[in-house]
């Protein structure tokens, strides 16, 4: 087995001090191997997006470890940390709020150039640009317009082009489809999937929609209130999903075709509140299947089969419902 | 569908509907000929993305455009009112108009937390549309209030009555809007991306709420949304909408079976939802739509789709197609379809 590129080791972010913080995330660890796209998916709240700024020490962490190549990036000094961001990206969810109005495109991508230091010169850094808004799919005569003067989707395009300035490893992808329309959307999509494949990107895609993790994503973690309730490769996940919260989140979501039966059980009630999880497994309040043990303990997260992982007590449910 | 519901007339009757703002850079037509129409207890859906028109459609139906924007509206909207006359909710006059909205006409909007007033209880809000429209009083409407909290499945509602908007979560901010569209037992409900702020989980439960509401009163729902797979549970018939015309409209089935216009097959095409049957390995690539919508300012002069179409001919870019009559009592905006 290849080392992971990225590495989370029970991971911990508590907004706000005191005795009850927000747990937004809560113990949770994963690996991402070199190459590798990684699915973070679940609802508002979950904790995804806290995750992936936090990986990247956008904000800080309050307990756990984020390793790069296996050295713990939070020991970096804030000089060291600058220099490894050249390696760690991130594209936002909204094209429109994540670029500077006042700045024209050739500006917000020679900042990221000469942040660090690559290709110096006026003429050296100008090529540079203009290839990278070839590799987006725009046009070299672009850098020299505003962010207005783009749709939601070209301006998409703009944020990973500066994601890719500086030539990144590893890239953290927060819901960079959302605010996108669906024939936008899967422009973006082929986007995501040829750069990946051409500069073997290794990425953390983070997104609520199930229908494109299931797309894009090799393995898939689901979150629940900042607890992984499942991991797994994509096409077992979706074929054999063993926790109710993952079976649940996929039977909710219609699929594009009226001659598919869904089977409706949509879950009871709201998502509890962060400031005060349920004891033992989060997710108990709105599960079908709960029983008293689940207010117990915090349930584990167990092997139920090659790289796939369950964090619940009442499992055996579906792996024996699989199995007949 | 049953025999009484085929021949009845339908609850509304939507005819070349056109919304135009005049702007400094001219008059941009957001919608232009515009026509469908609802049975009784059925559900129509407009869908379409950012710019179709779809949400102002609603707006100009519902009269709730702003004064200042100067709309411009033309085309005919039949409605069918409770006491038997069919009347033009496009000429109503002001004061007719307001009887209906919010008694047999309801609304309910994408973003809860905007559309309920954050200074009065959720109690209050529902109460003054019965007190308005049926006349009833504080505490007789309060108690009507608390059904419809009921009815729209929000527990302990006596005690919810009382609390304000913040106070709840995204999902029972729905289920209040909801609660106070239901309130005067509405004929039609437009129901504008209902769901779109909503986490699936809680999106699948307003889903069910609204299918139960309608198969209990037999409310007709004009369905507005982007979302297909929304789409393709909820609605009997369809509308797509681009660049402010319909340019298809179907029955649900056959729309997602044999899509016609280049545009409806297109976007179902692209859904990474659609791309791969079950057990299948994924295909390389998604399909996509080239380019983007044109300014609605500077509209291609023939079929607005036509810059994006891979099946454009050169005669697209002569004139607007019109929306024409093809098998299977269906319509396309396509001259690449021949009429039935």
């Amino acid at each position: 087995m290849t080392t992971p590129l990225i590495e989370v080791r029970r991971l911990k972010k508590y907004f706000g001090s005191g005795t009850r913080p927000v747990r937004a995330v809560d113990d949770v660890s994963f690996a991402i191997r070199p190459g590798e796209t990684l699915g973070l998916v679940g609802e508002s709240g979950s904790g995804k997006s806290t995750i992936g700024r936090t990986v990247l020490r956008l904000i800080e962490r309050t307990d756990g470890q984020v390793l790069y190549r296996g050295d713990d990036l939070a020991g970096l000094s804030p000089e060291r940390m600058r220099k490894m961001r050249s390696k760690l990206q991130i594209i936002f969810q909204d094209p429109y709020a994540s670029l500077n109005p006042k700045m024209r495109i050739s500006a917000i991508l020679g900042e990221a150039l000469a942040t660090h230091g690559l290709h110096p010169g006026k003429a050296a850094r100008e090529r540079r640009i203009g290839e990278l808004l070839e590799t987006v799919g725009l046009r070299a005569e672009h850098a020299s317009r505003f962010p207005h003067e783009f749709s939601g989707g070209q301006r998409q395009r703009i944020g990973v082009a500066r994601a890719l300035a500086v030539e990144p490893e590893f890239i953290v992808a927060d819901e960079p489809l959302s605010a996108l329309d669906v024939s936008i959307q899967s422009q973006v999509i082929n986007l995501l999937a040829d750069l990946r494949e051409r500069l073997s990107l290794t990425m953390l895609f983070i997104s609520h929609d199930l229908d494109v993790v299931e797309y894009l994503c090799d393995r898939v973690v689901v979150l629940y209130l900042g607890k992984v309730m499942e991991v797994a490769s994509t096409a077992e996940l979706y074929a054999r999903p063993m926790h109710p919260y993952t079976r649940a989140l996929l039977a909710a979501s219609p699929k594009p075709d009226p001659t598919i039966a869904t089977e409706h059980v949509p879950l009871q009630g709201d998502i509890p509140s962060p400031i005060a999880p349920p004891s033992g497994c989060v997710f108990r309040t709105r599960c079908p299947h709960a029983i008293d043990a689940c207010a117990q303990a915090v349930p584990a997260l167990d092997e139920v089969g090659a790289g796939h992982q369950v964090a619940c007590i009442r499992k055996e449910l579906f792996m024996r419902k699989e199995a007949a | 569908m049953n025999a009484t519901s085929a021949t009845a007339a339908p609850r509304l009757i939507v005819e070349g509907l056109g919304t135009s703002f005049p702007t400094e850079d001219g008059l941009v037509r957001s919608v232009a000929d515009v026509s469908f129409s609802i049975a009784p207890g059925k559900t129509t859906a407009l869908v379409g993305e950012s710019g179709s028109g779809k949400s102002v459609t609603s707006l100009t139906l519902m009269r709730l455009l702003p004064k200042t924007a100067n709309a411009q509206v033309t085309g005919r909207a039949e409605f069918g009112t409770r006491d038997g006359r069919r009347v033009d909710l496009l000429q109503l006059p002001d004061a007719a108009m307001r009887r209906l909205r919010g008694n047999e006409l309801a609304m309910i909007f994408q973003e809860p937390m905007t559309s309920l007033n954050p200074v009065f209880s959720v109690g209050e809000q529902i109460a003054e549309s019965v007190r308005l429209h049926k006349g009833l009083g504080r505490a007789a409407a309060l108690a009507h209030a608390k059904r419809m909290l009921d009815l729209v499945e929000i527990p302990a509602a006596a005690q919810r009555l009382h609390e304000y908007p913040h106070q709840l979560s995204g999902g029972m901010r729905q289920r209040v809007m909801i609660a106070l569209a239901m309130a005067c037992d509405p004929t039609l409900l437009i129901a504008d991306e209902p769901t779109t702020a909503l986490d699936v989980t809680i999106q699948a439960q307003i889903l069910v709420l609204m299918r139960r509401l309608q198969a209990e009163t037999g409310m007709s729902i004009l369905f507005i949304t982007h979302n297909l797979g929304v789409v393709a549970h909820h609605a009997d018939d369809v509308a797509v909408m681009y660049a402010g015309r319909v340019v298809e409209r179907a029955a649900v089935r056959p729309l997602f079976a044999t899509p016609q216009h280049p545009y409806t097959q297109g976007l179902l095409a692209c859904l990474p939802g659609k791309a791969h049957a079950a057990g299948l390995p994924r295909p390389k690539r998604l399909f996509a739509i080239r380019g983007q919508v044109s300014s609605p300012l500077a509209p291609p002069p023939g079929c607005a789709f036509e810059p994006r179409c891979d099946q454009a001919q050169a005669r697209c870019t002569q004139a607007m197609p019109p929306l024409i009559d093809i098998a299977g009592s269906r319509q396309a905006r396509c001259v690449l379809r021949s009429a039935a």
